[in-house]
């Protein structure tokens, strides 16, 4: 999942207003993170990464320093949650590593572009709109805020362009 | 999660794009959520 995860991030953040965005996104994104850098180290392991004990792992440390920093255990639990939901929505569109030595598991929504593209999408609209209930009522009439999902789907088809030159 | 790279140098690029992908939405969301909670 791409801007899938952003979209989670938004929707965490219009539930728990006090916890910065800015924070909750690379949270949410952590495991591709991770996974990018051990590319760049050439140790590339799917296990460390995107497993369900290395993700369960990851947010409890993210949510456990975030509570101790806050001093709340609420704000720390939404930490924990973007982290956490990086698995599931890769379950969807991928085929992710479990425990070690365990099975792969997946929806494999990647292999048809079109159907992640809308899968993600409608994501991002669901998202927003919990989102938006979060933001002042002047700032909910401002077109402004259309731009939040409408940036993220531009950017999950240009994505999308990149990663496979014969989309759509 | 993004799909797996190729090797080499095109694998390196590959992964650059995913780097700088992943900054977009957060810069994106982080710049429109600040201007969208400002108070006048």
């Amino acid at each position: 999942m791409y801007v899938g995860h952003a979209a989670l991030a938004a929707l965490l953040k219009g539930k728990r207003p006090r916890v910065p965005i800015a924070l909750l996104i690379p949270v949410a994104f952590a495991p591709d993170w991770i996974d990018s850098f051990s590319h760049l180290l050439h140790r590339p392991n799917n296990e460390i990464s995107h497993s369900l004990v290395s993700v369960v792992v990851g947010a409890t440390v993210c949510g456990l320093l975030y509570w101790l920093w806050s001093k709340n255990a609420v704000d720390g639990l939404v930490v924990w949650l973007a982290y956490a939901s990086h698995w599931p929505a890769d379950f969807i569109t991928g085929v992710k590593p479990t425990w070690p030595n365990g099975p792969m598991v997946g929806l494999g929504l990647y292999a048809n572009p079109s159907w992640d593209l809308l899968v993600e999408s409608v994501l991002v609209v669901l998202c927003w709109l919990s989102y938006r209930k979060s933001l002042p009522i002047e700032a909910r009439r401002r077109a402004t805020g259309a731009l939040i999902p409408l940036g993220l789907i531009g950017m999950q088809i240009v994505f999308e362009a990149l990663q496979r030159p014969s989309f759509p | 999660m993004i799909v797996g790279p190729p090797a080499g140098l095109q694998g390196f690029a590959a992964r650059f794009v995913v780097g700088v992908a992943m900054l977009g939405p957060w810069l994106w969301l982080a710049v429109l959520d600040r201007m969208l909670r400002r108070t006048r």
